[in-house]
């Protein structure tokens, strides 16, 4: 449970409430606590997220024209 | 005939009592409000906006109730109150089934989402110690989900008993030594366009003149906006005054919107009586959202597939039966 992130978490809680379980006071103070806390962390990180999504963009492989006309003919 | 509509359908008869959801909707597209209001059709998918809406809705609601209730053990407790609102937001949402869990943490209204909205609003944004909006106060207890019913000067067509508007807001809040209506409203995006749009809004209006006709004197509204950004959450307010000379025009509109919806019902019911099938009674009613662009408002009109469909019955199989109460919302 520490070191799940808040969604993990209110999922967690989500389903155990569902099923009729108990979710203490305890643990969703916890879960408070870290969504307080959550955004801070985020902005902090967020240069390195961003280069982190880019450079999968630009790493995604293209079908050159040559290579589209021959899965085209293969599919006819 | 094969009955064409869903089963359960009810009677064909006027509401009985009408709210701003009804009217608002006649105004906007008599041929929604038909489908909406006089054919009770409702979608069957329920849209993530209303259901995220309503739990966060009810987990303020219990926050407020909590904190500031002189007779509850929570009185003035911000981490009890808290807790409870967290329970009841988790309550409130839900949850069915994983592929669920996979739509809503796609989108910025997933469960998480809220819960960080709920401890933001409440432990940075407006902290109950030091904000100066705060719930009107009877008896000790907090005058939160405030509602009242007002007659109309106009008899129902069915009943001949007095036309009845039913209006529910989410507190009577204390501000600047005055009262107000308050609102909380879930978004997507702040801005000049969202602060504007309530000095003219019917909602809020019809809040004050009902409160007025119960002997509440409102100064106005204010609202707050809850916005679920990709990777944020915003909050704004907006305090806009209400004067009386306005009321009496909210009124005379929602008499008169009335009487029209009647005339229109009554022209419905007469073919009907005639032999016209209930659901065919649709072309009796104009669908003005194609001239006012309301088709696409919002998350868009439920009803649009209907809309767009030469032959709609086609499409009945995709609503339920669902008989909107003002007085009653949540019941379904």
């Amino acid at each position: 449970m520490s070191n799940e992130n808040p969604m993990q978490m209110i999922n967690d809680f989500r389903k155990r409430i569902a099923k009729g379980e108990d979710v203490s006071d305890e643990e969703l103070k916890v879960a408070i606590k870290r969504l307080h806390d959550f955004r801070n962390q985020a902005e902090a990180s967020s240069n390195t997220k961003s280069k982190t999504t880019a450079a999968k963009k630009a790493a995604t492989p293209k079908l050159t024209k040559a290579e589209a006309k021959g899965l085209l003919e293969d599919l006819l | 005939m094969k009955d064409l509509l869903p089963e359960g359908h009810v009677p064909f008869l006027f509401p009985k009592t009408l709210d701003n959801t009804i009217l608002s909707t006649w105004s906007t597209c008599k041929r929604k409000a038909f489908f909406a209001h006089l054919l009770h059709l409702h979608p069957k998918n329920l849209s993530i906006h209303l259901k995220a809406g309503a739990a966060y809705a009810a987990a303020l609601e219990s926050f407020r109730v909590s904190y500031w209730d002189a007779s509850l053990p929570t009185f003035k407790d911000a981490e009890a109150s808290m807790l409870i609102a967290f329970r009841t937001l988790l309550k409130e949402y839900g949850y069915e089934s994983d592929s669920q869990v996979e739509f809503e943490d796609s989108t910025n209204k997933g469960c998480w989402r809220m819960a960080e909205a709920l401890v933001r609003h409440f432990q940075s944004q407006f902290i109950p110690t030091s904000d100066a909006v705060r719930p009107w106060l009877v008896d000790g207890k907090p005058a939160v989900e405030y509602s009242f019913s007002m007659e109309f000067p106009i008899q129902n067509p069915d009943t001949k008993e007095p036309i009845l508007y039913h209006g529910r807001f989410d507190m009577i809040a204390e501000f600047q030594g005055g009262l107000f209506a308050y609102d909380d409203k879930t978004t997507s995006q702040l801005g000049v366009t969202w602060m504007n749009q309530w000095d003219t809004r019917s909602q809020f209006t019809g809040y004050c003149a009902g409160s007025r006709q119960q002997g509440l004197k409102l100064d106005g509204v204010i609202v707050r906006g809850h916005c679920f950004l990709k990777g944020d959450v915003k909050f704004a307010e907006c305090i806009s005054h209400r004067k009386d000379w306005q009321l009496d025009e909210w009124e005379g509109d929602a008499h008169e919107a009335t009487r029209m919806f009647i005339a229109y019902y009554e022209r419905a019911k007469a073919a009907l009586e005639a032999g016209e099938d209930k659901f065919f009674l649709y072309r009796l009613f104009p669908a003005e959202g194609k001239f006012n662009g309301a088709c696409d408002s919002y998350s868009g009109c439920p009803f649009k597939e209907l809309c767009l469909a030469q032959h709609p019955q086609r499409y009945l199989d995709r609503y339920r039966i669902r008989v909107w109460d003002p007085t009653n919302p949540g019941d379904d």
